[in-house]
Protein backbone atom coordinates (compact mmCIF):
# COMPACT_ATOMS: atom_id res chain seq x y z
CA UNK A 1 0.00 0.00 0.00
CA UNK A 2 1.23 3.39 -0.75
CA UNK A 3 -0.32 6.55 1.09
CA UNK A 4 0.28 10.18 1.15
CA UNK A 5 0.07 12.36 3.09
CA UNK A 6 -0.03 15.94 2.90
CA UNK A 7 2.44 16.05 0.42
CA UNK A 8 3.75 19.37 -1.18
CA UNK A 9 6.38 19.86 -4.20
CA UNK A 10 7.85 23.11 -4.55
CA UNK A 11 10.32 23.05 -7.67
CA UNK A 12 13.69 25.72 -6.76
CA UNK A 13 14.34 26.99 -10.60
CA UNK A 14 16.38 29.38 -11.35
CA UNK A 15 13.77 32.18 -12.28
CA UNK A 16 12.32 31.67 -8.47
CA UNK A 17 9.93 29.41 -6.75
CA UNK A 18 7.57 27.13 -8.60
CA UNK A 19 4.92 25.08 -6.53
CA UNK A 20 3.61 21.98 -8.29
CA UNK A 21 2.06 20.08 -5.72
CA UNK A 22 -0.01 20.75 -2.74
CA UNK A 23 -1.59 18.92 0.36
CA UNK A 24 -1.71 15.98 -1.49
CA UNK A 25 -3.38 13.09 0.38
CA UNK A 26 -3.58 9.69 -1.24
CA UNK A 27 -4.28 5.90 -0.66
CA UNK A 28 -2.98 3.28 -3.24
CA UNK A 29 -3.97 -0.29 -2.06
CA UNK A 30 -2.36 -3.67 -3.00
CA UNK A 31 -3.73 -4.73 -6.61
CA UNK A 32 -4.34 -1.38 -7.65
CA UNK A 33 -4.77 0.13 -10.86
CA UNK A 34 -4.83 3.66 -9.78
CA UNK A 35 -5.34 6.02 -12.53
CA UNK A 36 -3.61 9.83 -12.22
CA UNK A 37 -5.20 12.13 -14.79
CA UNK A 38 -5.36 15.74 -15.37
CA UNK A 39 -4.51 17.88 -18.25
CA UNK A 40 -0.68 18.94 -19.38
CA UNK A 41 1.60 20.26 -16.57
CA UNK A 42 -1.15 19.58 -13.56
CA UNK A 43 1.65 17.99 -11.70
CA UNK A 44 1.23 14.35 -12.43
CA UNK A 45 4.80 13.11 -13.64
CA UNK A 46 5.90 15.35 -10.16
CA UNK A 47 3.32 12.95 -8.32
CA UNK A 48 4.58 9.90 -9.36
CA UNK A 49 8.08 10.91 -9.43
CA UNK A 50 8.02 11.18 -5.63
CA UNK A 51 6.61 7.81 -5.41
CA UNK A 52 10.11 6.08 -5.96
CA UNK A 53 11.92 9.52 -4.65
CA UNK A 54 12.77 10.31 -8.53
CA UNK A 55 11.60 13.95 -6.92
CA UNK A 56 12.02 14.61 -3.09
CA UNK A 57 8.97 15.96 -1.81
CA UNK A 58 9.34 19.53 -0.04
CA UNK A 59 6.43 18.85 2.56
CA UNK A 60 4.33 15.82 4.04
CA UNK A 61 5.41 12.00 4.37
CA UNK A 62 5.29 9.36 1.87
CA UNK A 63 4.66 5.75 3.42
CA UNK A 64 5.14 2.42 1.01
CA UNK A 65 3.90 -0.65 2.87
CA UNK A 66 4.01 0.88 6.83
CA UNK A 67 7.57 2.40 6.02
CA UNK A 68 7.68 5.67 6.11
CA UNK A 69 10.38 6.01 2.85
CA UNK A 70 10.58 10.04 2.72
CA UNK A 71 13.92 10.56 3.99
CA UNK A 72 15.65 6.97 1.93
CA UNK A 73 19.44 7.44 0.92
CA UNK A 74 21.89 5.34 -0.74
CA UNK A 75 21.23 1.56 -0.58
CA UNK A 76 18.09 1.59 1.22
CA UNK A 77 16.97 3.89 -1.46
CA UNK A 78 18.22 1.84 -3.90
CA UNK A 79 16.75 -1.67 -2.48
CA UNK A 80 13.32 0.26 -2.25
CA UNK A 81 13.50 1.18 -6.20
CA UNK A 82 14.21 -2.24 -6.85
CA UNK A 83 10.71 -2.77 -5.86
CA UNK A 84 9.18 -0.40 -7.67
CA UNK A 85 8.91 -0.72 -11.52
CA UNK A 86 8.65 2.13 -13.84
CA UNK A 87 7.90 2.85 -17.89
CA UNK A 88 7.96 5.98 -19.28
CA UNK A 89 6.42 7.79 -22.04
CA UNK A 90 9.36 8.28 -24.24
CA UNK A 91 10.43 4.27 -23.39
CA UNK A 92 14.07 4.93 -22.39
CA UNK A 93 15.38 1.78 -23.60
CA UNK A 94 19.50 2.09 -23.62
CA UNK A 95 20.13 2.38 -27.12
CA UNK A 96 23.35 0.62 -27.23
CA UNK A 97 21.86 -2.47 -25.13
CA UNK A 98 20.46 -5.22 -26.94
CA UNK A 99 17.08 -6.39 -26.13
CA UNK A 100 18.20 -8.92 -23.46
CA UNK A 101 20.69 -6.49 -21.90
CA UNK A 102 18.06 -3.94 -21.18
CA UNK A 103 15.84 -6.50 -19.87
CA UNK A 104 19.02 -7.65 -17.73
CA UNK A 105 19.86 -4.27 -16.29
CA UNK A 106 18.28 -3.55 -13.24
CA UNK A 107 19.26 -7.13 -12.35
CA UNK A 108 22.84 -6.31 -13.33
CA UNK A 109 23.21 -3.14 -11.18
CA UNK A 110 21.83 -5.70 -8.04
CA UNK A 111 24.72 -7.65 -8.63
CA UNK A 112 22.76 -10.81 -9.93
CA UNK A 113 24.82 -13.13 -11.89
CA UNK A 114 25.34 -13.60 -15.95
CA UNK A 115 23.19 -16.55 -16.43
CA UNK A 116 20.55 -16.09 -13.83
CA UNK A 117 19.85 -12.81 -14.79
CA UNK A 118 19.96 -13.71 -18.49
CA UNK A 119 17.38 -16.83 -17.80
CA UNK A 120 14.94 -14.31 -15.81
CA UNK A 121 14.84 -12.34 -18.82
CA UNK A 122 14.03 -14.27 -21.63
CA UNK A 123 11.27 -15.59 -18.82
CA UNK A 124 9.77 -12.00 -19.23
CA UNK A 125 10.68 -11.44 -22.44
CA UNK A 126 8.46 -14.56 -23.26
CA UNK A 127 5.65 -13.29 -21.28
CA UNK A 128 5.57 -10.02 -23.48
CA UNK A 129 5.96 -11.76 -26.47
CA UNK A 130 9.42 -10.76 -27.80
CA UNK A 131 11.56 -13.70 -27.00
CA UNK A 132 12.19 -13.94 -30.49
CA UNK A 133 13.48 -10.06 -30.49
CA UNK A 134 16.69 -10.64 -27.49
CA UNK A 135 19.33 -9.88 -29.68
CA UNK A 136 17.75 -6.95 -31.67
CA UNK A 137 18.41 -3.32 -30.37
CA UNK A 138 15.68 -0.72 -29.55
CA UNK A 139 16.09 1.02 -33.09
CA UNK A 140 15.36 -1.81 -34.86
CA UNK A 141 11.71 -2.01 -32.96
CA UNK A 142 8.14 -0.48 -33.41
CA UNK A 143 7.10 2.20 -30.44
CA UNK A 144 4.56 -0.88 -29.24
CA UNK A 145 7.75 -3.43 -28.97
CA UNK A 146 10.14 -0.71 -27.33
CA UNK A 147 7.47 -0.04 -24.71
CA UNK A 148 6.69 -3.72 -24.11
CA UNK A 149 10.37 -4.45 -23.44
CA UNK A 150 10.68 -1.65 -20.99
CA UNK A 151 7.94 -3.27 -19.23
CA UNK A 152 9.53 -6.58 -19.24
CA UNK A 153 12.58 -4.30 -17.92
CA UNK A 154 10.61 -2.75 -15.22
CA UNK A 155 9.69 -6.16 -13.83
CA UNK A 156 13.00 -7.97 -13.83
CA UNK A 157 13.45 -7.70 -9.77
CA UNK A 158 9.68 -8.69 -9.58
CA UNK A 159 8.28 -5.44 -8.15
CA UNK A 160 5.37 -5.04 -5.97
CA UNK A 161 4.72 -1.97 -8.04
CA UNK A 162 4.85 -0.27 -11.17
CA UNK A 163 4.77 3.35 -11.86
CA UNK A 164 4.07 4.34 -15.76
CA UNK A 165 4.26 7.84 -16.58
CA UNK A 166 2.04 8.82 -19.91
CA UNK A 167 3.45 5.09 -20.87
CA UNK A 168 1.13 4.82 -24.12
CA UNK A 169 1.15 8.42 -25.10
CA UNK A 170 3.31 8.00 -27.73
CA UNK A 171 1.77 4.97 -29.25
CA UNK A 172 -1.12 4.83 -31.82
CA UNK A 173 -4.38 3.02 -30.44
CA UNK A 174 -4.45 0.17 -31.49
CA UNK A 175 -0.85 -0.41 -29.86
CA UNK A 176 -1.59 1.22 -27.15
CA UNK A 177 -5.13 -1.18 -26.30
CA UNK A 178 -2.21 -3.93 -26.78
CA UNK A 179 -0.01 -2.69 -23.91
CA UNK A 180 -3.00 -1.52 -21.73
CA UNK A 181 -4.14 -4.63 -21.73
CA UNK A 182 -0.95 -6.35 -21.07
CA UNK A 183 -0.60 -4.28 -17.78
CA UNK A 184 -3.81 -5.30 -16.81
CA UNK A 185 -2.71 -9.21 -17.22
CA UNK A 186 0.45 -8.56 -15.30
CA UNK A 187 -1.87 -6.13 -12.82
CA UNK A 188 -4.00 -9.89 -12.66
CA UNK A 189 -1.76 -12.45 -13.09
CA UNK A 190 1.48 -11.13 -11.23
CA UNK A 191 -0.43 -9.02 -8.38
CA UNK A 192 1.73 -6.04 -9.38
CA UNK A 193 0.10 -2.78 -8.18
CA UNK A 194 0.21 -0.21 -11.04
CA UNK A 195 0.27 3.49 -10.93
CA UNK A 196 -0.80 4.85 -14.23
CA UNK A 197 -0.32 8.31 -14.78
CA UNK A 198 -2.61 9.82 -17.97
CA UNK A 199 -3.96 12.69 -19.96
CA UNK A 200 -6.26 10.82 -21.41
CA UNK A 201 -9.91 9.17 -19.86
CA UNK A 202 -9.62 6.29 -22.34
CA UNK A 203 -7.03 4.91 -21.12
CA UNK A 204 -8.07 5.45 -17.26
CA UNK A 205 -11.51 4.39 -18.18
CA UNK A 206 -9.98 0.85 -19.67
CA UNK A 207 -7.86 -0.26 -16.81
CA UNK A 208 -8.04 1.63 -14.07
CA UNK A 209 -9.99 0.53 -10.94
CA UNK A 210 -9.49 4.05 -9.42
CA UNK A 211 -8.88 7.20 -10.17
CA UNK A 212 -7.65 10.61 -8.62
CA UNK A 213 -8.32 13.82 -10.65
CA UNK A 214 -5.05 16.47 -10.37
CA UNK A 215 -5.80 19.87 -11.58
CA UNK A 216 -3.29 22.65 -10.78
CA UNK A 217 -1.10 20.65 -8.51
CA UNK A 218 -4.30 19.40 -5.82
CA UNK A 219 -6.04 16.15 -6.10
CA UNK A 220 -9.60 17.62 -6.61
CA UNK A 221 -11.43 14.15 -6.76
CA UNK A 222 -10.90 10.63 -6.04
CA UNK A 223 -12.99 7.56 -6.33
CA UNK A 224 -13.70 4.34 -8.64
CA UNK A 225 -13.38 4.86 -11.97
CA UNK A 226 -17.11 4.10 -12.63
CA UNK A 227 -18.00 6.27 -9.79
CA UNK A 228 -15.95 9.41 -11.15
CA UNK A 229 -17.11 8.53 -14.63
CA UNK A 230 -20.43 8.43 -13.95
CA UNK A 231 -20.82 11.01 -11.10
CA UNK A 232 -17.85 13.46 -11.61
CA UNK A 233 -17.85 16.01 -8.61
CA UNK A 234 -15.13 18.95 -10.10
CA UNK A 235 -15.45 21.09 -12.82
CA UNK A 236 -11.99 19.64 -14.17
CA UNK A 237 -13.20 16.27 -14.47
CA UNK A 238 -16.41 17.32 -16.20
CA UNK A 239 -14.57 19.29 -18.58
CA UNK A 240 -12.21 16.48 -18.97
CA UNK A 241 -15.33 13.59 -19.35
CA UNK A 242 -16.46 16.43 -22.53
CA UNK A 243 -12.77 16.28 -23.98
CA UNK A 244 -13.03 12.59 -23.92
CA UNK A 245 -15.95 11.98 -25.46
CA UNK A 246 -17.88 15.15 -26.71
CA UNK A 247 -20.36 13.34 -29.00
CA UNK A 248 -21.92 11.84 -25.89
CA UNK A 249 -21.80 14.26 -23.25
CA UNK A 250 -22.51 17.54 -25.36
CA UNK A 251 -25.89 17.78 -24.11
CA UNK A 252 -24.68 18.25 -20.48
CA UNK A 253 -21.55 20.35 -21.28
CA UNK A 254 -22.66 24.55 -20.83
CA UNK A 255 -18.85 25.55 -22.40
CA UNK A 256 -19.46 23.13 -25.27
CA UNK A 257 -23.24 24.32 -25.77
CA UNK A 258 -22.61 28.07 -25.22
CA UNK A 259 -19.65 27.63 -27.59
CA UNK A 260 -21.91 26.58 -30.68
CA UNK A 261 -24.33 29.49 -30.06
CA UNK A 262 -21.58 31.82 -30.81
CA UNK A 263 -20.69 29.47 -34.05
CA UNK A 264 -24.13 29.50 -34.92
CA UNK A 265 -24.15 33.69 -35.06
CA UNK B 1 62.15 6.88 -57.70
CA UNK B 2 63.44 3.65 -56.94
CA UNK B 3 67.05 5.54 -56.09
CA UNK B 4 65.06 8.17 -54.16
CA UNK B 5 63.50 4.69 -51.92
CA UNK B 6 67.08 3.70 -51.57
CA UNK B 7 68.65 7.03 -50.35
CA UNK B 8 65.43 8.11 -48.20
CA UNK B 9 63.41 5.22 -47.61
CA UNK B 10 64.94 4.08 -44.08
CA UNK B 11 64.66 7.47 -43.27
CA UNK B 12 60.80 8.19 -44.02
CA UNK B 13 60.54 4.37 -42.23
CA UNK B 14 62.08 5.52 -39.08
CA UNK B 15 60.12 8.84 -39.36
CA UNK B 16 56.39 7.37 -39.74
CA UNK B 17 57.53 5.19 -36.69
CA UNK B 18 58.78 8.21 -34.11
CA UNK B 19 55.79 9.79 -35.31
CA UNK B 20 53.09 6.89 -34.47
CA UNK B 21 54.97 6.08 -31.41
CA UNK B 22 54.91 9.98 -30.16
CA UNK B 23 51.40 9.73 -31.22
CA UNK B 24 50.12 6.66 -29.69
CA UNK B 25 51.72 6.83 -26.77
CA UNK B 26 50.69 10.75 -26.13
CA UNK B 27 46.80 9.62 -26.93
CA UNK B 28 47.34 6.56 -24.67
CA UNK B 29 48.42 8.94 -21.35
CA UNK B 30 46.31 11.86 -22.32
CA UNK B 31 43.45 9.79 -22.23
CA UNK B 32 44.47 7.64 -18.70
CA UNK B 33 44.53 11.49 -17.45
CA UNK B 34 41.81 13.19 -19.54
CA UNK B 35 39.08 10.32 -19.38
CA UNK B 36 38.60 10.40 -15.52
CA UNK B 37 38.78 14.22 -15.81
CA UNK B 38 36.44 14.63 -18.36
CA UNK B 39 34.09 12.46 -16.19
CA UNK B 40 34.32 14.17 -13.27
CA UNK B 41 33.64 17.51 -15.01
CA UNK B 42 30.33 16.33 -16.78
CA UNK B 43 28.88 14.59 -13.48
CA UNK B 44 29.43 17.81 -11.40
CA UNK B 45 28.60 19.55 -13.96
CA UNK B 46 24.89 21.98 -13.61
CA UNK B 47 21.99 19.46 -13.97
CA UNK B 48 24.82 16.35 -14.10
CA UNK B 49 24.93 13.24 -11.74
CA UNK B 50 26.51 14.78 -8.74
CA UNK B 51 26.26 18.79 -9.49
CA UNK B 52 29.09 20.19 -8.30
CA UNK B 53 29.34 24.21 -8.58
CA UNK B 54 32.86 24.41 -7.11
CA UNK B 55 34.57 21.45 -7.87
CA UNK B 56 32.95 22.27 -11.96
CA UNK B 57 34.21 25.79 -12.05
CA UNK B 58 37.74 25.21 -11.25
CA UNK B 59 38.04 22.21 -13.46
CA UNK B 60 36.85 23.83 -16.16
CA UNK B 61 39.33 27.08 -15.68
CA UNK B 62 42.17 24.08 -15.39
CA UNK B 63 40.78 22.58 -18.56
CA UNK B 64 40.20 25.95 -20.31
CA UNK B 65 43.77 26.91 -19.17
CA UNK B 66 45.09 24.17 -20.30
CA UNK B 67 43.63 24.24 -23.89
CA UNK B 68 44.35 27.84 -24.66
CA UNK B 69 48.11 27.46 -24.06
CA UNK B 70 49.95 27.24 -27.77
CA UNK B 71 51.47 24.03 -27.91
CA UNK B 72 54.67 25.49 -28.65
CA UNK B 73 55.14 27.29 -25.91
CA UNK B 74 54.10 24.49 -24.12
CA UNK B 75 56.85 22.76 -25.17
CA UNK B 76 59.41 24.86 -24.10
CA UNK B 77 57.78 25.85 -20.69
CA UNK B 78 57.67 22.38 -19.29
CA UNK B 79 61.03 21.34 -20.09
CA UNK B 80 61.51 21.39 -15.96
CA UNK B 81 58.25 19.40 -15.78
CA UNK B 82 60.06 17.30 -19.07
CA UNK B 83 62.96 16.07 -17.17
CA UNK B 84 61.25 15.06 -13.98
CA UNK B 85 58.82 12.94 -15.97
CA UNK B 86 60.97 11.01 -18.34
CA UNK B 87 64.62 11.94 -17.64
CA UNK B 88 65.39 14.01 -20.74
CA UNK B 89 63.48 16.76 -22.42
CA UNK B 90 64.97 15.62 -25.71
CA UNK B 91 64.00 12.89 -28.00
CA UNK B 92 60.81 10.84 -28.51
CA UNK B 93 59.69 10.96 -24.64
CA UNK B 94 60.71 14.48 -24.68
CA UNK B 95 58.29 15.14 -26.72
CA UNK B 96 56.00 12.58 -25.19
CA UNK B 97 55.15 14.70 -22.21
CA UNK B 98 54.14 17.73 -23.83
CA UNK B 99 52.43 16.36 -26.29
CA UNK B 100 50.33 14.40 -23.25
CA UNK B 101 50.07 17.54 -20.86
CA UNK B 102 48.91 19.76 -24.41
CA UNK B 103 46.48 16.90 -25.10
CA UNK B 104 44.80 15.84 -21.50
CA UNK B 105 42.80 19.27 -21.14
CA UNK B 106 41.34 18.86 -24.66
CA UNK B 107 40.42 15.06 -24.19
CA UNK B 108 38.79 15.99 -20.27
CA UNK B 109 36.72 18.86 -22.58
CA UNK B 110 35.46 16.22 -25.71
CA UNK B 111 35.27 13.54 -23.22
CA UNK B 112 32.21 15.82 -20.93
CA UNK B 113 30.91 16.29 -24.81
CA UNK B 114 29.85 13.01 -25.00
CA UNK B 115 28.83 12.42 -21.54
CA UNK B 116 26.69 15.32 -21.55
CA UNK B 117 24.91 13.96 -24.76
CA UNK B 118 23.59 11.26 -23.32
CA UNK B 119 19.83 11.37 -22.48
CA UNK B 120 18.61 12.87 -19.54
CA UNK B 121 15.52 10.08 -19.45
CA UNK B 122 17.79 6.92 -19.22
CA UNK B 123 19.91 8.12 -16.54
CA UNK B 124 16.84 8.77 -14.86
CA UNK B 125 15.33 5.27 -15.79
CA UNK B 126 18.92 3.97 -14.35
CA UNK B 127 18.16 5.32 -11.12
CA UNK B 128 14.58 4.07 -11.37
CA UNK B 129 16.22 0.86 -11.11
CA UNK B 130 18.34 0.96 -8.07
CA UNK B 131 21.54 1.41 -9.95
CA UNK B 132 24.42 3.91 -8.35
CA UNK B 133 25.71 6.92 -9.36
CA UNK B 134 28.92 4.86 -10.60
CA UNK B 135 26.71 2.01 -12.34
CA UNK B 136 24.82 4.92 -14.13
CA UNK B 137 28.64 6.52 -14.63
CA UNK B 138 30.01 3.10 -16.22
CA UNK B 139 27.21 1.19 -17.31
CA UNK B 140 24.94 3.80 -19.04
CA UNK B 141 26.84 6.79 -19.83
CA UNK B 142 30.14 5.67 -20.97
CA UNK B 143 28.25 3.18 -22.50
CA UNK B 144 25.79 5.36 -23.86
CA UNK B 145 28.42 7.72 -25.59
CA UNK B 146 30.83 4.98 -26.55
CA UNK B 147 30.19 6.09 -30.46
CA UNK B 148 31.16 9.67 -30.03
CA UNK B 149 33.47 8.94 -27.52
CA UNK B 150 35.36 6.93 -30.46
CA UNK B 151 34.63 9.78 -32.60
CA UNK B 152 36.55 12.17 -30.01
CA UNK B 153 39.37 9.45 -30.03
CA UNK B 154 40.04 9.66 -33.39
CA UNK B 155 39.91 13.72 -33.44
CA UNK B 156 42.24 13.70 -30.59
CA UNK B 157 44.78 11.29 -32.35
CA UNK B 158 44.91 13.50 -35.71
CA UNK B 159 45.57 16.32 -33.05
CA UNK B 160 48.22 15.40 -31.72
CA UNK B 161 49.40 13.77 -34.56
CA UNK B 162 50.05 17.18 -36.31
CA UNK B 163 51.51 18.62 -32.84
CA UNK B 164 53.99 15.80 -32.80
CA UNK B 165 55.40 17.54 -36.07
CA UNK B 166 56.63 20.32 -33.73
CA UNK B 167 57.70 17.81 -31.63
CA UNK B 168 60.98 18.14 -33.73
CA UNK B 169 61.91 21.14 -32.20
CA UNK B 170 63.16 18.81 -29.06
CA UNK B 171 64.84 16.49 -31.64
CA UNK B 172 62.07 13.70 -31.45
CA UNK B 173 62.00 13.51 -35.10
CA UNK B 174 59.35 11.97 -37.20
CA UNK B 175 57.83 12.94 -40.54
CA UNK B 176 56.66 16.88 -39.87
CA UNK B 177 60.54 17.22 -38.81
CA UNK B 178 61.93 15.54 -41.32
CA UNK B 179 59.58 17.74 -43.66
CA UNK B 180 60.42 20.99 -41.96
CA UNK B 181 64.72 20.24 -42.42
CA UNK B 182 64.60 18.92 -45.73
CA UNK B 183 61.95 21.08 -47.13
CA UNK B 184 62.65 23.60 -45.30
CA UNK B 185 65.97 23.98 -44.38
CA UNK B 186 68.00 22.39 -47.28
CA UNK B 187 65.49 22.98 -50.00
CA UNK B 188 64.70 18.99 -51.04
CA UNK B 189 61.46 19.67 -51.82
CA UNK B 190 61.29 16.06 -53.27
CA UNK B 191 61.94 14.79 -49.35
CA UNK B 192 59.89 17.05 -47.72
CA UNK B 193 56.58 16.04 -50.25
CA UNK B 194 57.25 12.81 -49.54
CA UNK B 195 57.14 13.18 -45.78
CA UNK B 196 53.73 15.36 -45.95
CA UNK B 197 52.32 12.29 -48.50
CA UNK B 198 52.82 10.20 -45.84
CA UNK B 199 51.95 12.41 -43.03
CA UNK B 200 48.19 12.95 -45.27
CA UNK B 201 47.34 9.18 -45.80
CA UNK B 202 48.23 8.18 -42.48
CA UNK B 203 45.89 10.92 -41.01
CA UNK B 204 43.23 9.93 -43.57
CA UNK B 205 43.66 5.85 -42.30
CA UNK B 206 43.54 6.73 -38.66
CA UNK B 207 40.30 9.02 -39.30
CA UNK B 208 38.71 6.85 -41.75
CA UNK B 209 39.33 3.62 -39.14
CA UNK B 210 37.67 5.96 -36.48
CA UNK B 211 34.83 6.79 -37.95
CA UNK B 212 34.21 3.02 -39.21
CA UNK B 213 34.90 2.02 -35.91
CA UNK B 214 32.47 4.48 -34.32
CA UNK B 215 29.81 3.27 -37.34
CA UNK B 216 29.88 -0.30 -36.40
CA UNK B 217 29.42 -0.53 -32.72
CA UNK B 218 26.45 2.19 -32.70
CA UNK B 219 23.67 0.28 -32.16
CA UNK B 220 21.33 2.97 -33.32
CA UNK B 221 20.98 2.75 -37.00
N1 LIG C 1 12.35 20.33 -12.61
C1 LIG C 1 11.41 21.29 -12.57
N2 LIG C 1 11.74 22.55 -12.21
C2 LIG C 1 10.80 23.51 -12.15
N3 LIG C 1 9.50 23.33 -12.43
C3 LIG C 1 9.10 22.10 -12.79
C4 LIG C 1 10.03 21.01 -12.88
N4 LIG C 1 9.35 19.90 -13.26
C5 LIG C 1 8.07 20.27 -13.42
N5 LIG C 1 7.90 21.59 -13.12
C6 LIG C 1 6.64 22.34 -13.14
O1 LIG C 1 5.72 21.70 -12.29
C7 LIG C 1 4.44 21.66 -12.86
C8 LIG C 1 3.94 20.22 -12.97
O2 LIG C 1 4.74 19.53 -13.93
P1 LIG C 1 4.52 18.00 -14.24
O3 LIG C 1 4.48 17.24 -12.96
O4 LIG C 1 5.55 17.59 -15.22
O5 LIG C 1 3.08 18.00 -14.89
P2 LIG C 1 2.35 16.93 -15.83
O6 LIG C 1 3.14 15.66 -15.80
O7 LIG C 1 0.99 16.78 -15.25
O8 LIG C 1 2.29 17.52 -17.20
C9 LIG C 1 4.54 22.35 -14.22
O9 LIG C 1 4.08 23.66 -14.07
C10 LIG C 1 6.00 22.33 -14.52
O10 LIG C 1 6.39 23.44 -15.28
MG1 LIG D 1 4.11 14.57 -17.36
Amino acid sequence: MIELIDVGKVYHASDGDHRALEGVNLRIEDGDIFGIIGESGAGKSTLVRLLNLLERPTEGRIIIDGSDITDYQGKELRELRANIGMIFQSFALFQQRSVLQNVTFPLEVRGESKAASAERAHELLRLVSLDDKSSRYPSELSGGQQQRVAIARALANSPHYMLCDEATSALDSRTTVQVLDLLAQINDELGVTMVVITHSLDVARRICNRIAVIDGGHIVEEGFTADVFANPQSDITRELLDWGAPNVKKATAPQTSEGEEVACD
Amino acid sequence: MIEFFDKYGALLAQGTIDTLVMTFASCLFAYIIGLPLGIWFAVTAPGGLKPNRGINTVLGWIINIGRSIPFIILLVAIIPFTRLIVGTSLGVPGAVVPLTVAAAPFVARIVEQSLAEVDKGLIEAAHSFGASNFQIVTKVMLKESLPSLVRGAAITFVNLFGYSAMAGTVGAGGLGDIAIRYGYQRFQGDVMLAAVILCVVLVQVFQSLGDWLARVIDKRS
